[in-house]
Protein backbone atom coordinates (compact mmCIF):
# COMPACT_ATOMS: atom_id res chain seq x y z
CA UNK A 1 0.00 0.00 0.00
CA UNK A 2 3.35 2.05 1.32
CA UNK A 3 4.66 1.68 -2.00
CA UNK A 4 1.52 2.29 -4.57
CA UNK A 5 1.20 5.51 -2.22
CA UNK A 6 4.77 6.70 -3.42
CA UNK A 7 4.07 5.81 -7.19
CA UNK A 8 0.78 8.09 -6.82
CA UNK A 9 2.84 10.74 -5.36
CA UNK A 10 5.60 10.12 -7.80
CA UNK A 11 3.23 9.99 -11.15
CA UNK A 12 1.53 13.22 -9.43
CA UNK A 13 5.10 14.88 -8.76
CA UNK A 14 6.13 13.44 -12.93
CA UNK A 15 3.05 14.67 -14.49
CA UNK A 16 2.40 17.93 -12.51
CA UNK A 17 6.35 18.71 -12.76
CA UNK A 18 7.48 22.16 -14.16
CA UNK A 19 10.19 22.70 -15.83
CA UNK A 20 11.60 24.90 -19.19
CA UNK A 21 9.54 26.02 -21.76
CA UNK A 22 11.94 26.12 -24.61
CA UNK A 23 11.10 22.42 -25.89
CA UNK A 24 7.04 23.28 -26.17
CA UNK A 25 8.35 26.42 -27.99
CA UNK A 26 10.08 24.88 -30.54
CA UNK A 27 6.75 22.11 -30.88
CA UNK A 28 4.54 24.84 -31.23
CA UNK A 29 6.83 26.67 -34.32
CA UNK A 30 7.38 23.37 -35.56
CA UNK A 31 3.40 22.67 -35.59
CA UNK A 32 2.77 26.23 -37.11
CA UNK A 33 4.82 25.35 -40.16
CA UNK A 34 3.61 21.97 -40.34
CA UNK A 35 -0.18 23.21 -40.23
CA UNK A 36 0.80 25.03 -43.48
CA UNK A 37 2.42 22.56 -45.10
CA UNK A 38 -0.62 19.82 -44.54
CA UNK A 39 -3.50 22.55 -44.55
CA UNK A 40 -2.26 25.81 -45.92
CA UNK A 41 -3.32 24.69 -49.55
CA UNK A 42 -6.64 23.43 -48.76
CA UNK A 43 -7.36 26.83 -46.39
CA UNK A 44 -6.60 29.36 -49.56
CA UNK A 45 -9.56 31.73 -48.90
CA UNK A 46 -10.07 30.84 -52.61
CA UNK A 47 -10.98 27.46 -51.78
CA UNK A 48 -13.35 28.88 -49.07
CA UNK A 49 -16.79 27.79 -49.84
CA UNK A 50 -19.55 29.47 -47.76
CA UNK A 51 -18.83 32.27 -45.07
CA UNK A 52 -18.50 29.64 -42.61
CA UNK A 53 -15.43 28.17 -44.12
CA UNK A 54 -14.25 31.63 -45.04
CA UNK A 55 -14.01 32.42 -41.44
CA UNK A 56 -12.24 29.40 -40.42
CA UNK A 57 -9.55 30.07 -43.15
CA UNK A 58 -9.01 33.95 -41.44
CA UNK A 59 -8.99 31.78 -37.87
CA UNK A 60 -6.71 29.53 -39.46
CA UNK A 61 -4.20 31.34 -40.97
CA UNK A 62 -4.41 34.19 -38.44
CA UNK A 63 -3.87 32.06 -35.56
CA UNK A 64 -1.25 30.07 -36.79
CA UNK A 65 0.93 33.04 -37.99
CA UNK A 66 0.57 34.36 -34.81
CA UNK A 67 1.50 31.07 -33.10
CA UNK A 68 4.33 30.70 -35.11
CA UNK A 69 6.06 34.60 -34.05
CA UNK A 70 4.66 33.60 -30.61
CA UNK A 71 2.27 36.50 -30.52
CA UNK A 72 -0.37 36.21 -27.67
CA UNK A 73 0.75 32.91 -28.12
CA UNK A 74 -1.76 30.94 -25.31
CA UNK A 75 -4.94 32.37 -27.06
CA UNK A 76 -3.71 32.01 -30.78
CA UNK A 77 -2.48 28.39 -30.30
CA UNK A 78 -5.82 28.02 -28.17
CA UNK A 79 -7.41 29.34 -31.64
CA UNK A 80 -5.34 27.05 -34.08
CA UNK A 81 -6.21 23.88 -31.91
CA UNK A 82 -9.76 24.58 -32.42
CA UNK A 83 -9.61 25.50 -36.18
CA UNK A 84 -7.95 22.57 -36.51
CA UNK A 85 -9.87 20.08 -34.61
CA UNK A 86 -13.28 21.67 -36.12
CA UNK A 87 -11.60 21.19 -39.20
CA UNK A 88 -10.48 17.39 -38.31
CA UNK A 89 -14.02 16.69 -36.49
CA UNK A 90 -16.58 18.80 -38.17
CA UNK A 91 -15.24 19.13 -41.76
CA UNK A 92 -13.63 15.94 -41.97
CA UNK A 93 -15.08 13.39 -39.69
CA UNK A 94 -18.78 14.20 -39.08
CA UNK A 95 -18.73 16.26 -42.79
CA UNK A 96 -17.28 13.39 -44.82
CA UNK A 97 -14.58 15.25 -46.09
CA UNK A 98 -12.39 11.88 -45.68
CA UNK A 99 -9.00 13.65 -47.21
CA UNK A 100 -8.62 15.65 -43.87
CA UNK A 101 -8.92 12.63 -41.68
CA UNK A 102 -6.46 10.37 -42.17
CA UNK A 103 -3.37 9.09 -39.31
CA UNK A 104 -1.05 12.38 -40.15
CA UNK A 105 -3.83 14.48 -39.95
CA UNK A 106 -5.14 13.02 -36.53
CA UNK A 107 -1.11 13.18 -35.01
CA UNK A 108 -0.85 17.00 -36.06
CA UNK A 109 -4.16 17.83 -34.81
CA UNK A 110 -3.54 16.32 -31.68
CA UNK A 111 -0.02 17.60 -31.05
CA UNK A 112 -1.57 20.97 -31.80
CA UNK A 113 -4.40 20.84 -29.01
CA UNK A 114 -2.10 19.59 -26.40
CA UNK A 115 0.22 22.19 -27.28
CA UNK A 116 -2.06 24.66 -26.06
CA UNK A 117 -2.20 23.23 -22.98
CA UNK A 118 1.65 24.17 -22.60
CA UNK A 119 2.66 27.65 -21.81
CA UNK A 120 4.27 27.73 -25.06
CA UNK A 121 5.08 31.60 -25.48
CA UNK A 122 7.18 31.84 -22.60
CA UNK A 123 10.40 31.00 -25.20
CA UNK A 124 11.08 32.32 -28.45
CA UNK A 125 8.43 34.23 -29.06
CA UNK A 126 7.14 38.00 -29.34
CA UNK A 127 5.64 37.37 -25.86
CA UNK A 128 9.08 36.86 -24.55
CA UNK A 129 10.54 39.53 -26.33
CA UNK A 130 7.96 42.09 -25.14
CA UNK A 131 8.02 40.33 -21.39
CA UNK A 132 11.89 41.09 -21.36
CA UNK A 133 11.71 44.98 -22.64
CA UNK A 134 9.17 45.02 -19.41
CA UNK A 135 11.21 43.78 -17.29
CA UNK A 136 14.40 46.14 -18.39
CA UNK A 137 11.50 49.09 -18.26
CA UNK A 138 10.52 48.35 -15.01
CA UNK A 139 14.16 47.28 -13.75
CA UNK A 140 12.87 43.97 -12.41
CA UNK A 141 14.71 40.75 -13.40
CA UNK A 142 13.34 38.68 -16.43
CA UNK A 143 10.39 36.35 -16.50
CA UNK A 144 11.85 32.54 -16.22
CA UNK A 145 11.71 30.57 -19.40
CA UNK A 146 9.68 27.96 -16.99
CA UNK A 147 6.18 26.36 -17.04
CA UNK A 148 4.14 23.32 -16.36
CA UNK A 149 5.03 20.29 -18.38
CA UNK A 150 2.01 18.27 -18.78
CA UNK A 151 1.70 19.31 -22.41
CA UNK A 152 4.56 17.80 -23.03
CA UNK A 153 3.93 14.55 -20.96
CA UNK A 154 0.99 13.99 -23.27
CA UNK A 155 2.71 14.48 -26.14
CA UNK A 156 4.62 11.49 -25.02
CA UNK A 157 1.57 9.40 -24.06
CA UNK A 158 0.63 10.32 -28.08
CA UNK A 159 3.81 9.39 -29.61
CA UNK A 160 3.87 6.27 -27.15
CA UNK A 161 0.03 5.11 -28.18
CA UNK A 162 1.15 5.39 -31.92
CA UNK A 163 3.99 3.28 -31.82
CA UNK A 164 2.06 0.34 -29.45
CA UNK A 165 -0.59 0.00 -31.55
CA UNK A 166 1.07 0.16 -34.78
CA UNK A 167 3.56 -2.17 -33.46
CA UNK A 168 0.31 -4.23 -32.64
CA UNK A 169 -1.48 -3.76 -35.80
CA UNK A 170 1.50 -5.35 -37.69
CA UNK A 171 2.15 -8.46 -35.28
CA UNK A 172 0.15 -10.74 -37.55
CA UNK A 173 1.61 -13.50 -40.03
CA UNK A 174 0.93 -11.46 -43.17
CA UNK A 175 3.35 -8.73 -41.98
CA UNK A 176 5.84 -11.32 -40.31
CA UNK A 177 6.62 -12.84 -43.14
CA UNK A 178 7.80 -9.61 -44.89
CA UNK A 179 4.80 -10.28 -47.36
CA UNK A 180 2.93 -6.92 -46.19
CA UNK A 181 5.98 -4.89 -46.98
CA UNK A 182 6.60 -6.73 -50.44
CA UNK A 183 3.11 -5.59 -51.73
CA UNK A 184 2.96 -1.67 -50.01
CA UNK A 185 6.76 -1.96 -51.98
CA UNK A 186 4.72 -3.28 -55.60
CA UNK A 187 1.98 -1.16 -54.76
CA UNK A 188 4.22 2.12 -54.44
CA UNK A 189 7.28 1.27 -56.63
CA UNK A 190 7.57 -2.41 -58.61
CA UNK A 191 3.59 -2.69 -59.56
CA UNK A 192 3.15 -6.57 -60.59
CA UNK A 193 6.94 -7.37 -61.72
CA UNK A 194 7.62 -7.42 -57.88
CA UNK A 195 10.92 -10.15 -57.95
CA UNK A 196 8.97 -13.01 -55.51
CA UNK A 197 10.92 -15.74 -54.12
CA UNK A 198 14.25 -13.36 -54.10
CA UNK A 199 16.78 -11.21 -51.74
CA UNK A 200 13.54 -9.25 -51.65
CA UNK A 201 11.73 -11.58 -49.67
CA UNK A 202 14.36 -11.99 -46.86
CA UNK A 203 14.96 -8.12 -46.81
CA UNK A 204 11.10 -7.88 -46.29
CA UNK A 205 10.77 -10.34 -43.51
CA UNK A 206 14.05 -8.86 -41.52
CA UNK A 207 12.52 -5.18 -42.39
CA UNK A 208 9.18 -6.36 -40.80
CA UNK A 209 10.60 -8.01 -37.70
CA UNK A 210 12.76 -5.26 -37.35
CA UNK A 211 10.12 -2.19 -37.43
CA UNK A 212 7.81 -4.07 -34.95
CA UNK A 213 10.75 -4.50 -32.57
CA UNK A 214 11.77 -1.00 -32.88
CA UNK A 215 8.09 0.29 -32.86
CA UNK A 216 7.71 -1.52 -29.78
CA UNK A 217 10.95 0.03 -28.17
CA UNK A 218 10.01 3.56 -28.84
CA UNK A 219 6.57 2.79 -27.25
CA UNK A 220 7.98 1.74 -24.11
CA UNK A 221 11.45 3.85 -24.45
CA UNK A 222 9.92 7.30 -24.82
CA UNK A 223 9.03 7.21 -21.13
CA UNK A 224 12.41 5.83 -20.12
CA UNK A 225 15.16 8.42 -20.28
CA UNK A 226 18.05 6.21 -20.29
CA UNK A 227 17.15 4.60 -23.74
CA UNK A 228 16.77 7.93 -25.54
CA UNK A 229 20.31 7.99 -26.54
CA UNK A 230 20.23 4.61 -28.73
CA UNK A 231 16.40 4.92 -29.08
CA UNK A 232 15.10 8.95 -30.61
CA UNK A 233 18.17 8.21 -32.85
CA UNK A 234 16.86 5.04 -34.26
CA UNK A 235 13.78 6.59 -34.46
CA UNK A 236 14.35 10.38 -36.33
CA UNK A 237 16.08 7.23 -39.26
CA UNK A 238 12.84 5.34 -39.26
CA UNK A 239 10.84 8.02 -39.90
CA UNK A 240 13.32 9.89 -42.47
CA UNK A 241 13.46 6.37 -43.91
CA UNK A 242 9.52 6.81 -44.52
CA UNK A 243 9.57 10.19 -45.20
CA UNK A 244 11.64 8.73 -48.35
CA UNK A 245 9.71 6.02 -49.46
CA UNK A 246 6.36 6.12 -48.58
CA UNK A 247 3.48 9.17 -49.18
CA UNK A 248 3.37 10.28 -45.48
CA UNK A 249 2.74 13.48 -45.86
CA UNK A 250 3.67 15.71 -42.45
CA UNK A 251 3.41 12.17 -40.45
CA UNK A 252 7.17 11.87 -39.94
CA UNK A 253 8.06 15.48 -39.18
CA UNK A 254 5.40 15.57 -36.77
CA UNK A 255 6.35 12.61 -34.73
CA UNK A 256 10.07 13.46 -34.75
CA UNK A 257 9.34 17.05 -34.14
CA UNK A 258 7.43 15.65 -30.72
CA UNK A 259 10.10 13.76 -29.58
CA UNK A 260 11.25 17.31 -28.11
CA UNK A 261 8.60 16.48 -25.96
CA UNK A 262 10.22 13.30 -24.79
CA UNK A 263 13.63 14.76 -23.60
CA UNK A 264 14.64 16.17 -20.62
CA UNK A 265 13.29 20.15 -21.61
CA UNK A 266 16.67 21.56 -19.31
CA UNK A 267 18.74 19.26 -21.98
CA UNK A 268 16.78 21.14 -24.79
CA UNK A 269 17.08 24.53 -23.11
CA UNK A 270 20.52 24.06 -22.98
CA UNK A 271 21.18 23.27 -27.00
CA UNK A 272 18.84 25.90 -27.73
CA UNK A 273 20.92 28.53 -25.79
CA UNK A 274 24.25 27.04 -27.45
CA UNK A 275 23.42 26.99 -30.88
CA UNK A 276 21.35 30.77 -30.34
CA UNK A 277 23.67 32.46 -27.42
CA UNK A 278 21.82 35.75 -28.12
CA UNK A 279 18.42 34.59 -27.78
CA UNK A 280 18.73 33.23 -24.28
CA UNK A 281 21.05 36.48 -22.82
CA UNK A 282 18.43 39.17 -24.62
CA UNK B 1 7.86 16.44 -0.77
CA UNK B 2 4.84 18.04 -0.40
CA UNK B 3 2.17 17.47 -3.80
CA UNK B 4 0.45 20.80 -4.04
CA UNK B 5 -3.13 21.17 -5.66
CA UNK B 6 -1.96 22.36 -8.50
CA UNK B 7 0.55 19.55 -8.92
CA UNK B 8 -2.12 16.97 -8.41
CA UNK B 9 -4.52 18.29 -10.61
CA UNK B 10 -1.71 18.42 -13.56
CA UNK B 11 -1.25 14.02 -12.57
CA UNK B 12 -5.30 14.04 -12.60
CA UNK B 13 -5.38 15.59 -16.15
CA UNK B 14 -2.26 13.48 -17.51
CA UNK B 15 -3.65 10.05 -16.72
CA UNK B 16 -7.52 10.93 -17.81
CA UNK B 17 -6.24 12.58 -21.43
CA UNK B 18 -3.21 9.94 -21.98
CA UNK B 19 -5.93 7.06 -20.79
CA UNK B 20 -7.93 8.39 -23.43
CA UNK B 21 -4.91 8.35 -26.11
CA UNK B 22 -3.60 5.22 -25.18
CA UNK B 23 -6.81 3.02 -25.20
CA UNK B 24 -8.63 4.76 -27.81
CA UNK B 25 -7.47 2.89 -31.07
CA UNK B 26 -8.83 -0.26 -28.99
CA UNK B 27 -12.10 0.99 -30.14
CA UNK B 28 -10.87 0.14 -33.99
CA UNK B 29 -8.18 -2.46 -33.25
CA UNK B 30 -9.35 -4.74 -31.02
CA UNK B 31 -13.48 -4.11 -31.04
CA UNK B 32 -13.51 -3.74 -35.16
CA UNK B 33 -15.61 -0.73 -34.33
CA UNK B 34 -15.35 1.92 -37.05
CA UNK B 35 -15.82 5.36 -36.31
CA UNK B 36 -14.48 8.41 -37.76
CA UNK B 37 -14.19 9.95 -34.72
CA UNK B 38 -11.57 7.16 -33.45
CA UNK B 39 -8.24 7.01 -34.39
CA UNK B 40 -6.46 3.94 -35.25
CA UNK B 41 -2.92 3.11 -35.50
CA UNK B 42 -3.10 1.16 -38.76
CA UNK B 43 -0.80 2.56 -40.70
CA UNK B 44 -0.79 1.16 -44.34
CA UNK B 45 -3.09 -1.23 -43.29
CA UNK B 46 -4.37 -2.70 -46.48
CA UNK B 47 -2.05 -0.67 -49.34
CA UNK B 48 -1.52 -3.03 -51.37
CA UNK B 49 -3.86 -5.70 -51.21
CA UNK B 50 -5.33 -7.85 -54.50
CA UNK B 51 -2.16 -6.91 -55.70
CA UNK B 52 -1.21 -9.38 -58.78
CA UNK B 53 2.30 -10.83 -59.60
CA UNK B 54 2.49 -12.99 -62.80
CA UNK B 55 4.27 -14.53 -65.37
CA UNK B 56 3.01 -15.38 -69.00
CA UNK B 57 4.08 -17.91 -71.12
CA UNK B 58 2.55 -19.61 -74.26
CA UNK B 59 2.16 -23.47 -74.16
CA UNK B 60 2.66 -25.21 -77.35
CA UNK B 61 1.31 -28.28 -78.94
CA UNK B 62 4.29 -30.69 -77.57
CA UNK B 63 3.04 -28.91 -73.65
CA UNK B 64 6.31 -26.50 -73.66
CA UNK B 65 6.09 -23.50 -72.54
CA UNK B 66 8.02 -20.05 -73.85
CA UNK B 67 7.64 -16.96 -71.20
CA UNK B 68 6.41 -13.83 -72.55
CA UNK B 69 7.14 -10.18 -71.60
CA UNK B 70 3.66 -8.32 -71.67
CA UNK B 71 4.99 -5.23 -72.31
CA UNK B 72 7.06 -6.22 -75.81
CA UNK B 73 4.04 -7.65 -76.79
CA UNK B 74 1.91 -5.16 -76.13
CA UNK B 75 4.21 -2.81 -78.15
CA UNK B 76 4.78 -1.00 -75.00
CA UNK B 77 7.41 -0.26 -72.25
CA UNK B 78 6.86 -0.29 -68.69
CA UNK B 79 7.82 3.40 -67.98
CA UNK B 80 5.11 4.86 -70.18
CA UNK B 81 2.75 1.59 -69.44
CA UNK B 82 -0.83 2.25 -68.20
CA UNK B 83 -1.10 1.44 -64.65
CA UNK B 84 -3.80 -1.71 -65.40
CA UNK B 85 -0.75 -3.31 -67.36
CA UNK B 86 2.02 -2.16 -64.44
CA UNK B 87 -0.20 -3.09 -62.06
CA UNK B 88 -2.64 -5.98 -62.17
CA UNK B 89 -5.31 -5.78 -59.09
CA UNK B 90 -7.71 -8.76 -58.46
CA UNK B 91 -7.87 -11.34 -60.93
CA UNK B 92 -9.77 -9.20 -62.52
CA UNK B 93 -7.38 -6.83 -63.40
CA UNK B 94 -4.99 -10.19 -64.12
CA UNK B 95 -7.42 -11.53 -66.73
CA UNK B 96 -7.36 -8.24 -68.68
CA UNK B 97 -3.94 -7.87 -69.35
CA UNK B 98 -4.61 -12.10 -70.67
CA UNK B 99 -7.37 -11.07 -72.78
CA UNK B 100 -4.89 -7.90 -74.50
CA UNK B 101 -2.50 -10.72 -74.82
CA UNK B 102 -4.78 -12.85 -76.20
CA UNK B 103 -6.18 -10.24 -78.89
CA UNK B 104 -2.83 -9.21 -79.51
CA UNK B 105 -0.83 -12.77 -80.14
CA UNK B 106 -3.97 -14.51 -81.73
CA UNK B 107 -5.09 -17.91 -81.37
CA UNK B 108 -2.38 -19.20 -78.59
CA UNK B 109 -2.67 -21.08 -75.43
CA UNK B 110 -2.04 -18.56 -72.67
CA UNK B 111 -0.49 -19.63 -69.03
CA UNK B 112 -0.09 -17.23 -66.24
CA UNK B 113 2.08 -18.25 -63.06
CA UNK B 114 0.23 -15.48 -60.25
CA UNK B 115 0.05 -14.66 -56.97
CA UNK B 116 -2.16 -12.32 -55.37
CA UNK B 117 -1.50 -10.12 -52.28
CA UNK B 118 -3.51 -10.75 -48.70
CA UNK B 119 -3.70 -9.60 -45.84
CA UNK B 120 -2.45 -12.98 -44.85
CA UNK B 121 0.84 -12.89 -47.20
CA UNK B 122 0.63 -14.17 -51.30
CA UNK B 123 -2.13 -16.55 -52.21
CA UNK B 124 -1.39 -18.59 -55.63
CA UNK B 125 -4.01 -17.46 -57.84
CA UNK B 126 -3.01 -19.31 -61.32
CA UNK B 127 -0.53 -22.09 -61.71
CA UNK B 128 -0.61 -22.61 -65.04
CA UNK B 129 -3.58 -24.50 -65.17
CA UNK B 130 -5.86 -22.88 -67.37
CA UNK B 131 -5.65 -21.31 -70.80
CA UNK B 132 -6.26 -18.25 -70.31
CA UNK B 133 -7.44 -17.16 -74.16
CA UNK B 134 -10.43 -19.53 -73.26
CA UNK B 135 -13.28 -18.88 -70.57
CA UNK B 136 -12.56 -19.76 -67.37
CA UNK B 137 -14.21 -22.62 -65.50
CA UNK B 138 -16.28 -21.32 -62.37
CA UNK B 139 -13.57 -20.86 -59.57
CA UNK B 140 -13.91 -20.10 -55.99
CA UNK B 141 -13.49 -16.66 -54.67
CA UNK B 142 -10.06 -16.26 -52.79
CA UNK B 143 -10.85 -14.55 -49.34
CA UNK B 144 -9.07 -11.95 -48.63
CA UNK B 145 -7.97 -10.50 -51.74
CA UNK B 146 -10.07 -7.27 -51.54
CA UNK B 147 -9.15 -4.48 -48.30
CA UNK B 148 -11.07 -5.61 -45.58
CA UNK B 149 -13.10 -1.72 -45.36
CA UNK B 150 -10.82 -0.58 -42.22
CA UNK B 151 -9.57 2.41 -44.22
CA UNK B 152 -12.00 5.35 -43.77
CA UNK B 153 -13.71 5.37 -47.02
Amino acid sequence: MKTRESQGARLARWAGAEGSTVPMALIRIGLALLLWARWGEDMVLVQAEGPAMLALSLGFFAATAAMLVGLWTRAATAAAAMVVATMYFAIGAAGGRTAWIHHHHFVLMSATVLCALTPCGRSLSLDRWRALARARRLGVAAPAERGPLLGLRLMTAQLSAVYLWSAIDKCEAGFLSGARLEQIAGFYYFGSDLPLGTALTIVSATAAWTVVALEFALAIGVWRPRWHRVLLPLGVAFHAGLYVLLPVHTFSATMVLLYLAVIDPSAVHRAVAAALPRADEA
Amino acid sequence: MTTTTATRTRALVFVAVAAGLVLMPAYRQVFGGRSRFVRDWELFNEVGVGLVVAAFSVRDADGRETPIDRYAALGRERPTAPRWLRTMTGEAGLLRVAGELCGKLGAVDLRARASIATMRGWVPLHAGEHDLCRPLPPRPQIPGTRPRGHEDP
